[in-house]
């Protein structure tokens, strides 16, 4: 091995080439993911400017570190490990393209360009070329050249030059040289392969070259498993919902050890919350204790030492994540109890409000959750308990009962937060107008969008035509067919209209605003799937004044359509369910609406065609030979009550708490609905 | 090597053959062979060794059984001989409380399985889940060993009558839970006017009744 076979990058020619690729492949997906996110989020932040601050008329008990704590969020995201990283290397980049563009590269046969020898363009043709040739030639033909006072290099040189130039002539006008350049990109025809090393010499063969295999040890024995496997640990400890193992683990004894007799209440959830591993890997000092005590003192309003209330804040602000992890475990046990609870949990921990410290806050929660209102200013003997109530017809006047001087910014903080309207709801097979049994099947829910400031709904024969035409009734074209929820995806992302000024960490908000909604066997009041997310809505019926809303044509409709994972019964019969849609944010906001799952095996009618004609028809069901073939156990034909579902369902529904599901069969008229919008207008309407 | 070469006439040197250059003793690749064999046997003992340790702390799923410390406690109690019927009192409230974790266990197992599927807990929850499911069996086992231990042929009939502990039990709980469970809703809905409505009422419902009897 004394002759090394290979070459070395002693020129420094090749490595700038290659740390210039190794640096582009990462930087550039980099740069197009942020700038990605920066322009998607801009949107937002348009908006936002819009939107009235609450800082400008409301200070909360906590509000100077409050503000500062936020504050310091919004610069942490503006400078992110990800910015930086971007900055460095685009200056890395243009560096070392100035870097390679002005490393001269000594002409050899590797690259042999005719055009630059002879000092012409690459279109020149063969006039030009043959002047440019022969005026190189008389200036550095050999015998031309002076050479008696140069010295042997020198004259080597200029040789060498004219036998570049002769060849260069020759790959461009003679045809086989030629060949050979086009294909090889060398006028001698193919050479041999070289593999060279990007790294000096010096570095392999000199003195340094232990230096070198050790930090060749050092990443491949060291750097590389250790990278890896703190990678690979990096993923176990933590669940694919982003939860880590530990906490998901704690979560899942306590569902295992739930204890039905027990009452389930917000401080259990979240006590079950403050035993979460995140909360340690914040700050070691937080127990669980620690933090709930912390997570109490937010519900209670309470003011701490300027140390505890930033731990408050940090805790808080993962605290809801940790709920929607607990969420996500409790809804695979069916447990409805607990995840009820801990929505209600989550809407206290972001509006700052225990609602089970006493009947006075829980009756007003809808009040209070507003800014700048509290227990003890409001006039506790007026029953304004919901926000409609407050914006449409109160009782006295809101200055009055809210007894705060800037009532007209709360009632328009009020008037910002959306409700749900229903329209229609009910099971959906696409392309079918009833429902087959093992069939897959989705939820389509027609809703309208409003503030609480607008009255009841617009009849739906007053909606525009273009409405009607694409939100209402849905076209059965093959697209929709294919992809039924493509009508729901191409709504845009909730927007948050107002900053709930307690909660500390914006950024979740504006992520996780919108509803949550949970669909409930009523035969054993348990979760029949996950829980889905209603996160695209068009916000844009809150705008309108309540004339607009009701008489003129300007509402939207909106669509939310839930994907059952498992398939309908295979059996025909009828099956009770309820819908319940859980603002995430807001008291007052909810929704629940009875659904009834009429799985039919309609026959198909062309199969009349093919059946053997002469065959004995089944008996029908309510005739003598009918009842005899039950008897026998053949088959006989369905007759079609117009009401048998509700004759079937007496006997499953037995346990249900309203007992309104006999008019079930028609999914529009609802008898239960419960919304959080129906007590008042039930007053207007005397 | 060098003994044979004096013994034999030299070979004419070659360029071509420099093989005294390479003279890498046998025992090379043995001890490479050694090193290796020895770092993999240590590395997966310690390994297992780790493993075993971790099996051993991990946090069990159920709380400790309080029916069966006392059982234990008192089937080794010597000093005052501990009566039969207390033996088998106790032997039965540890099968009922054996009983009911079986049941949670065969109940939960679904959600379990599917949580594991989705990914939503780890491997380790998942292993202490599985080994919390084998020690239920073998104390079911050991149950019926201990019940046969105090009467032959009890083993039959020992395990209905946990199950109706059981059931008993749980129903029990529910039942004892209604009063406190009221307690606190009427404390979270219902104002003080309302509650005094509330007293009211049922004191007139109880003077009614004593009316009637």
């Amino acid at each position: 091995m004394s002759q090394s076979r290979y070459d070395y990058d002693e020129n420094s020619e090749t490595w700038p080439y290659f740390v210039l690729t190794g640096l582009i492949v990462p930087l550039i997906p980099t740069t197009i993911s942020y700038v990605w996110d920066k322009l998607s989020t801009s949107d937002d932040d348009d908006d936002e400017k819009s939107n009235d601050r609450t800082d400008n008329w409301f200070k909360t008990y906590n509000h100077d570190t409050l503000s500062k704590f936020k504050s310091n969020i919004q610069s942490k995201k503006l400078f992110t490990k990800k910015l930086l990283f971007i900055i460095i290397g685009w200056i890395l980049v243009i560096y070392l393209c100035i870097l390679a563009n002005s490393i001269d590269i000594p002409v050899n046969e590797s690259n042999f360009n005719p055009w630059k020898i002879l000092g012409i363009d690459e279109l020149a043709d063969e006039k030009v070329i043959k002047t440019a040739y022969r005026k190189l030639s008389i200036k550095f033909h050999p015998d031309k050249v002076d050479t008696s006072k140069m010295s042997q290099l020198e004259m080597d040189q200029v040789d060498n030059l004219y036998v570049s130039i002769n060849k260069a002539y020759k790959a461009l006008t003679d045809e086989t040289i030629k060949e050979n350049f086009l294909k090889y990109g060398n006028p001698d025809g193919p050479s041999d392969v070289k593999h060279g090393i990007a790294l000096p010499k010096f570095l392999i063969d000199g003195p340094t070259s232990p230096l070198l295999v050790l930090i060749y040890i050092l990443l491949i024995a060291v750097i590389l498993p250790l990278v890896v496997s703190s990678w690979w640990n990096g993923v176990k400890s933590y669940t694919k919902q982003g939860l880590h193992v530990d906490t998901a683990s704690y979560f899942l004894t306590e569902l295992i050890n739930f204890n039905p007799a027990k009452l389930t209440q917000i401080s259990t959830v979240l006590k079950d919350i403050s035993h979460a591993t995140e909360f340690q890997l914040i700050d070691k000092s937080l127990t669980p204790s620690k933090v709930e005590s912390l997570l109490l003192s937010q519900i209670n309003r309470t003011k701490l030492s300027p140390n505890d209330e930033l731990l408050k804040y940090k805790v808080v602000s993962i605290a809801p994540k940790l709920i929607l992890g607990y969420i996500d475990i409790a809804s695979i046990f069916r447990n409805t109890e607990i995840c009820m609870k801990l929505i209600d949990a989550h809407r206290c921990l972001i509006q700052a409000l225990n609602i089970e410290s006493s009947a006075k806050i829980n009756k007003y929660k809808q009040i209070l959750q507003l800014p700048g209102v509290s227990i003890d200013k409001l006039n506790t003997l007026e029953p304004i308990y919901t926000l409609g109530k407050l914006l449409k017809k109160p009782t006295i006047s809101p200055s009055e009962f809210l007894s705060n001087d800037n009532y007209e910014s709360i009632l328009k903080y009020a008037s910002n937060i959306p409700l749900i309207e229903p329209i229609d709801c009910k099971f959906k097979v696409p392309g079918e107008n009833y429902i087959p049994p093992a069939s897959n099947v989705h939820i389509n829910l027609k809703f309208f969008i409003k503030s609480p400031k607008q009255l009841s709904k617009p009849e739906l024969s007053k909606l525009s035509k273009n409405v009607i035409e694409t939100q209402l009734n849905e076209l059965e074209t093959i697209e929709n067919l294919k992809n039924p929820f493509k009508l729901v995806e191409d709504q845009p992302k909730i927007k948050l209209t107002n900053i709930p000024p307690y909660f500390p960490d914006i950024n979740y908000l504006k992520e996780n605003n919108g509803w949550i909604a949970f669909l409930i066997v009523q035969r054993d009041a348990k979760l029949a799937e996950s829980p889905a997310f209603l996160t695209r809505v068009d916000l844009s019926n809150l705008k309108l004044t309540p004339d607009e809303f009701l008489k003129n044509s300007d509402a939207i409709v909106s669509t939310f359509k839930i994907p059952l994972t498992s398939p309908t019964p295979k059996e025909e019969g009828s099956f009770q369910f309820r819908l319940i849609l859980k603002n995430l944010i807001y008291f007052g906001s909810d929704l629940e609406i009875p659904l009834n799952l009429n799985v039919e095996d309609k026959p198909i009618t062309n199969t009349s065609n093919t059946k053997d004609l002469y065959e004995i028809e089944d008996p029908d069901e309510d005739s003598l030979a009918g009842a005899f073939a039950q008897l026998r156990g053949e088959k006989v034909k369905k007759v079609e009550y117009e009401d048998d579902s509700s004759d079937d369902d007496s006997d499953d529904s037995d346990d249900d708490e309203d007992g309104n599901d006999n008019d079930t069969l028609n999914t529009s008229d609802w008898t239960d609905i419960d919304t959080d919008t129906e007590v008042e207008e039930d007053a207007l309407d005397k | 090597m060098s003994e044979e070469s004096n013994s034999t006439p030299p070979p004419p040197p070659t360029e071509d053959q420099p093989i005294q250059s390479s003279a890498i003793s046998i025992y090379t690749p043995i001890i490479y062979v050694a090193i290796l064999l020895t770092t993999l046997i240590v590395f997966s003992i310690s390994h297992r060794k780790k493993k075993f340790k971790k099996l051993t702390t991990l946090a069990p799923i159920f709380s400790e059984s309080y029916p069966k410390e006392i059982y234990l406690e008192l089937k080794y109690q010597t000093d005052p001989k501990v009566n039969e019927k207390v033996l088998k009192a106790a032997l039965i409230r540890r099968g009922a409380e054996s009983l009911r974790r079986m049941i949670k266990l065969k109940e939960t197992e679904p959600f379990v399985n599917a949580l594991y599927q989705k990914g939503s807990i780890g491997d380790e929850v998942f292993e202490r889940y599985k080994i919390q499911a084998k020690l239920q069996e073998l104390e079911m086992q050991e149950l019926a060993m201990e019940a046969e231990g105090i009467k032959k042929g009890w083993a039959q009939t020992f395990f209905p009558v946990c199950q109706e502990v059981t059931i008993n039990e749980a129903l029990r709980r529910r039942l004892n839970a209604t009063e406190e469970r009221g307690k606190i809703l009427s404390m979270q809905w219902l104002d003080d006017l309302e509650k005094k409505v509330e007293v009211t009422v049922q004191a007139e419902i109880e003077n009614g009744s004593k009316v009637n009897s």
